[in-house]
């Protein structure tokens, strides 16, 4: 996203009801989390309700959006995040079966999340953080992230005991958390 | 279902990553959310994990939604209660620049671009590169011909430079219609002139240009992006 440190107080601005305000903070910020959306619903229409939902929901509580709590961008994040999970997790129960298998009308940009680049400081110290994990724990982790699956539905993905996946998840961020807080 | 303050600190710190993670489904992270609500310090957590977590989605590259979905939300932010911003703003020009200078027809032209309603489209055009990439500028006129709206989904111009945009009437010189940014969505208004230029068919071109635009009036560097002019429903 361009003009990042912008972010924050266009958020504040859209707070105090600046719509000229929002409107720079959807060109700053609708892209990248456009993107994101498509990368986890894999859907165009789904992603577009998703990011209209995001970012109405994003205007109505600009007003909750605390700089101590972390970056605007983040917050962002978190909202759109949030609404794209609760369509897959709404789509899979409507259809009864994992969300995975949704059909994609977008071609996945990384078909292996674990070939991922990360750009910027803090981007580079979380890869290296990713590689010191076992591969099984980065590859949950990135599943998850990137698909929106539950423990339930990496399980059935990586065929592997529910309680092993969910500990591969634990432990992995446990150690990415302790690696980047070196 | 358990509560997080009841867990001990290795446990929910490791609760509140899945729920940034997103792997909680169902009742968990329902009760998580119920929880969030009321508890300052589990936000703050929350916003720790999702700090650490963000150059993941840094990672993902950038798509631009399409234009009417920019249109949609902002009418839709248009129908809240904090309906006080069009007028604060041309409160404010009329503090920067003098009551007496805010004449009418700025007065109007505020209105419209501020208008949570987007203005009927009266026509557009798509102009792409000579090469097959997905860098686009999307130009869109209203009906009345009094505002322009520019979409550059391209690459930045570079150090010391722009894009600018160009009408290329049949048989005359190009007459600029200014600079764009790239990665940006530009609204203007238009005089009638330069309005009166952008007819069916008519060829927009985009070129590169030093900052600020060619100072000669003409364009000057290499011609980047073509396209014609429609009339919208046709």
């Amino acid at each position: 996203m361009p003009d990042l440190s912008e972010l924050e107080s266009l958020i504040e601005a859209s707070a105090a009801g600046n719509r000229a305000a929002f409107s720079a903070l959807y060109d700053a910020a609708a892209p990248q989390l456009f993107g994101l959306a498509l990368r986890i619903l894999k859907r165009r229409d789904w992603a577009e309700d998703v990011l209209q939902e995001a970012l109405i929901s994003a205007w109505r509580n600009a007003g909750e959006y605390r700089r101590e709590l972390g970056s605007g961008k983040a917050w962002l994040t978190v909202i759109l995040r949030n609404r794209a999970l609760d369509r897959l997790r709404r789509e899979s129960t409507a259809r009864l079966e994992p969300s995975g298998d949704a059909m994609p009308d977008v071609e996945d940009p990384s078909p292996s999340a674990l070939d991922l680049t990360i750009s910027g400081e803090a981007g580079r110290r979380l890869m290296t953080c990713l590689e010191q994990l076992e591969e099984v724990q980065k590859r949950a982790i990135l599943l998850a992230y990137f698909d929106g699956l539950t423990h339930e539905e990496l399980a059935a993905r990586v065929a592997s005991p529910l309680g092993t996946v969910k500990s591969w998840i634990r432990r992995g961020l446990q150690r990415l958390k302790g690696c980047l807080e070196l | 279902m358990t509560d997080t303050s009841n867990m001990t600190p290795e446990d929910r710190d490791a609760r509140i990553a899945e729920y940034v993670l997103g792997t909680l489904a169902g009742a968990e992270r329902a009760a998580f959310e119920a929880e969030l609500g009321r508890d300052e310090t589990l936000r703050r957590a929350v916003a720790v994990w999702s700090d650490r977590l963000q150059p993941l989605a840094d990672s993902v590259a950038p798509v631009a939604p399409p234009l009417a979905l920019r249109d949609r939300i902002l009418a839709r932010i248009g129908d809240t209660e904090r309906d006080t911003d069009r007028f604060s703003i041309i409160r404010w020009l009329a503090w920067t620049f003098g009551a007496s200078a805010l004449g009418a027809a700025v007065a109007v032209a505020l209105v419209f671009l501020f208008t949570p309603q987007p203005p009927e489209l009266g026509g557009y055009a798509m102009l792409r590169e000579q090469t097959d990439s997905d860098s686009v500028v999307v130009f869109q006129i209203d009906k009345e011909r009094r505002a322009v709206v520019l979409y550059a989904q391209t690459a930045g111009a570079g150090d010391g430079k722009d894009y600018e945009l160009w009408v290329l009437p049949p048989g005359k010189n190009p007459v600029s219609l200014g600079v764009l940014k790239a990665e940006a969505r530009t609204e203007r208004p238009i005089d009638a002139m330069r309005a009166a230029l952008i007819q069916p068919g008519t060829t927009l071109a985009v070129s590169l240009e030093p900052a600020g635009g060619s100072a000669s009036g003409a364009p000057t560097g290499p011609v980047l992006y073509t396209g014609v002019f429609h009339l919208a429903g046709n």
